[in-house]
């Protein structure tokens, strides 16, 4: 999928965002940075729910690079398959579609990042993205829900600022670098600085993108949940997303914040429904570790 | 010359039309908000940090290096405080500092640097000439520099508006 400013495409596109963001977006004629095919393809299997085995493994195997970085994944410890698996087919068949899917988009999101993840502010991003993934796979597993769905979900959330990190590729890191604060004042600082911040980019792109609804709340609303009011996914992605920068996979830097501030709980995961945060909480140095271990299993994937 | 915008009354709506990226130069001389000029050869990091000054209400005018803020001062009866990397090509922070303090004496002076650097003191009292380290955070800035000026947060806001919304770096305009 080509998402460059063309007019059509733009008009195209104006009917499926909101009012705000087509005028500007129109006025402007502004260009979203194009995404390799390769990764549209593998981020277009989460836009079907039932999606076959065999489209999944059709895909994956199109690219031999990102073949070989699936079975490479597949092999690794943290999916404890016994044997090698030496096919796409064999993988997906032993760890399900769902994962498979989880696994294309994490390569897939990763690639579109390319040679930007050379700047630190950008590998921020890209672990707190996957701590967010984790994050949001384990509240499912603790406190109810799909888990790789809600990987998927995490990993996405911030696909906005991929945009804005693959479009501005010097002024946006240097800005995640500069900008000392979070949530809606960093967005309003990133509207006063580029006309829009991560979550309008999100949003969009997750339309471009024809994603499921629940993944374009996630990547558009997971700093004003009230927007859409909390499904369940978006509350659990909007705790993994706070959870994830308390263990200390955030962006942007506070000062005078320490990681893993037991105090500053009292902030975090409070879109949760009260017992799901208090079961939440009460495990959370597991929690923390569980995550940093994926967290782990995930970077040692693209090491060379 | 450009002409002067209207003042706005308060922040500027978000989605109005896009505005010039620079400020032009002042023509008002009876404003009493301080005006900044901006020295620093990255692009990336000068519209980045004149983004930040110009929402916390400074008047900011940018320049890429030494002789095109000298040629900037030309369109200015005065200036409140330079902001100078202090490493830059053809002529360094500190040679602009003091070709600038030639015509202003009294001028403030903020060295932005990666390394420690040794400033003349300016003419005027001991907050004349500050110095804050790289890599700088927006609160830093913004504390060092109302530190030197004084916070412009009781003067009006200024007519400063969102950029305009691009997708690529070459975008937003901030020379001189």
């Amino acid at each position: 999928m080509e998402i460059n400013g063309h007019a059509s495409e733009l008009a195209a596109a104006a009917g499926r965002v909101t009012p705000t963001a087509k005028a500007r977006l129109l006025r402007r004629n502004c260009e979203l940075p194009p995404i390799p095919s390769v990764a549209v393809n593998l981020l277009g299997l989460l836009a079907k729910d039932d999606v076959a085995m065999a489209d999944v493994a059709a895909t994956v195997s199109a690219d031999a690079t990102i073949a070989a970085e699936v079975l490479r994944a597949a092999n690794t410890a943290y999916y404890g398959i016994r044997g090698e698996v030496t096919s796409i087919q064999h993988a997906t068949t032993l760890l399900g579609v769902a994962r498979i899917r989880a696994l294309a988009a994490t390569i897939g999101l990763r690639r579109y990042l390319g040679q930007a993840l050379r700047l630190p502010a950008v590998q921020r991003c890209w672990r707190h993205n996957i701590a967010t993934a984790a994050t949001a796979e384990q509240i499912a597993l603790r406190v109810g829900g799909n888990p790789a769905d809600s990987y998927t979900a995490g990993l996405l959330h911030d696909i906005g600022r991929m945009a804005l990190i693959v479009a501005h590729p010097k002024q946006y890191p240097a800005f995640l670098d500069a900008a000392d604060c979070r949530g809606t004042e960093l967005l309003q600082l990133e509207r006063n600085l580029l006309g829009l911040d991560h979550c309008e980019a999100g949003l969009w792109f997750t339309q471009q993108l024809l994603l499921p609804q629940v993944f374009q709340d996630c990547a558009g609303h997971h700093h004003n949940v009230d927007a859409v009011g909390p499904t369940d996914m978006l509350a659990r992605v909007t705790a993994a997303c706070q959870l994830s920068e308390w263990m200390g996979y955030w962006v942007t830097p506070l000062p005078d914040q320490a990681d893993l501030d037991p105090s500053a709980l009292d902030r975090v995961a409070v879109t949760l429904p009260m017992t799901q945060r208090v079961t939440l909480l009460s495990e959370v140095a597991d929690l923390t570790a569980d995550v940093g271990e994926q967290v782990r299993a995930t970077e040692s994937m693209f090491e060379p | 010359m450009t002409p002067p915008r209207p003042r706005a009354a308060g922040p500027t709506p978000r989605g109005t039309a896009a505005a010039p990226a620079d400020v032009p130069a002042m023509p008002a001389p009876f404003s009493t908000v301080p005006t900044i000029l901006l020295v620093e050869d990255d692009p990336a990091v000068r519209a980045l940090l004149a983004n930040f000054l110009r929402h916390a209400g400074y008047k900011v005018v940018t320049a890429a290096d030494g002789a095109e803020a000298i040629t900037a001062l030309e369109g200015h009866s005065r200036l409140d405080l330079l902001v100078t990397d202090v490493v830059m090509p053809h002529m360094d922070g500190r040679a602009l500092a003091a070709a600038v303090r030639a015509r202003q004496p009294d001028l403030r002076v903020l060295f932005i640097s990666g390394y420690p650097v040794e400033v003349e003191p300016g003419a005027g009292d001991a907050t004349a000439t500050g110095h804050t380290a790289k890599p700088l955070t927006r609160s830093t800035l913004l504390a060092q520099v109302a530190g030197m000026l004084g916070s412009p947060a009781e003067q009006p806001p200024p007519p400063v508006e969102p950029a305009p919304r691009t997708f690529t770096d070459s975008g937003p305009g901030d020379s001189v």
